[in-house]
């Protein structure tokens, strides 16, 4: 391996000037400081998790019945609300089934109101809780455990479900 | 091996930050930008040790920085093109007294920065006594005077 390598002259300075090279990285420094600027819109938008003006999604059945909240983007470990306003309630005790892919992908952390009970069915942990009158309002806190595009579904009161796919960054 | 990949992430984005930044950018440090640095370290802290606080993981991360920085090194040596990209090339700025306006703006400095490093360096009192000015790889300006 040589050690010594040739060293280019500028005048009478002995110099490894390359301004070709140099001309070249004066261009990636002027991509680098529009991606910067393209990144910090994106962080104030809410690309990358953790709020912004574009953070939330709604998901709305055809029928309305129910309006489920949740971040576009998530973070891994750190904590989100998954929010369901639920306007339609059959008579008797409200149920939430919390389905075995979404217990694989996320913690949950905290159930707002408090449930009466949980049970264990078909894989699925369900949430039951005292009969709500009129709308109802259910709040999930939910910690990602892994990074990825994850998954996850949840049974409402009355049949229906919420399914959900979350891009959460490392 | 998961704590080895997120230092690994860390710091190639640091390095690659900090040099298509410009290479002024932290070469001269003033009081804020020591400031700027720590708050830096903070921020890369948690993303580098996660939630495993154990000594392994600690002994992990700066085996894999000081892996990553020496493995560099060495192929900075046998590579001249990778060492040009990583380290960057000196400038000349200021040919025989003569400011060279493009290249002045494109690193983003002006004459009085050139002045400054001539005073400081070899006290100098105008730029026809620089006969060259050059910025560093390290990003620091070194003056030669007229003889």
């Amino acid at each position: 391996m040589a050690l010594k390598k040739s060293v280019a002259r500028h005048g009478d300075l002995e110099i490894n000037q390359d301004i070709v090279f140099q001309r070249r990285m004066w261009r990636a420094e002027r991509c680098t400081r529009y991606f910067i600027l393209a990144a910090l819109i994106a962080c104030v938008l809410g690309f990358f998790g953790g709020g912004g003006w574009l953070a939330e999604r709604e998901i709305r059945p055809p029928a309305r019945s129910f309006v489920a909240k949740l971040p576009r983007f998530g973070r891994v470990q750190h904590r989100q609300q998954l929010i369901l306003d639920i306007s339609e309630i059959p008579a008797g005790e409200a149920r939430i089934g919390v389905d075995a892919a979404l217990l694989e992908n996320f913690y949950v952390r905290e159930v707002f109101p408090e449930p009466l009970r949980t049970e264990i069915r078909d894989g699925a942990v369900e949430f039951v809780f005292a009969p709500p009158s009129g709308p109802w309002t259910v709040r999930l806190e939910l910690q990602p455990r892994r990074a990825g595009a994850l998954e996850g579904r949840l049974r409402l009161p009355g049949g229906e479900a919420v399914e959900f796919r979350q891009w959460i960054y490392p | 091996m998961d704590s080895m990949l997120r230092t690994a992430l860390i710091y190639f984005f640091i390095l690659a930050l900090i040099r298509l930044t410009g290479k002024r950018t932290l070469s001269q440090l003033t009081t804020f930008d020591f400031v700027l640095l720590l708050i830096i370290g903070e921020a890369t802290q948690q993303a580098l040790i996660g939630e495993d606080y154990s000594l392994t993981n600690a002994l992990t991360v700066m085996l894999t920085l000081i892996g990553l920085e020496s493995g560099l090194s060495l192929l900075k040596r046998r590579f001249g093109r990778l060492e040009k990209i990583l380290d960057g090339v000196p400038v000349v700025l200021v040919d025989h007294g003569r400011p060279l306006t493009d290249r002045l703006e494109r690193t983003r400095l002006d004459e009085s920065d050139i002045l400054a490093a001539a005073r400081e360096a070899q006290g100098l009192e105008r730029m026809e006594q620089i006969k060259y000015a050059v910025l560093e790889r390290d990003g620091k300006i070194s003056v030669v005077p007229y003889v």
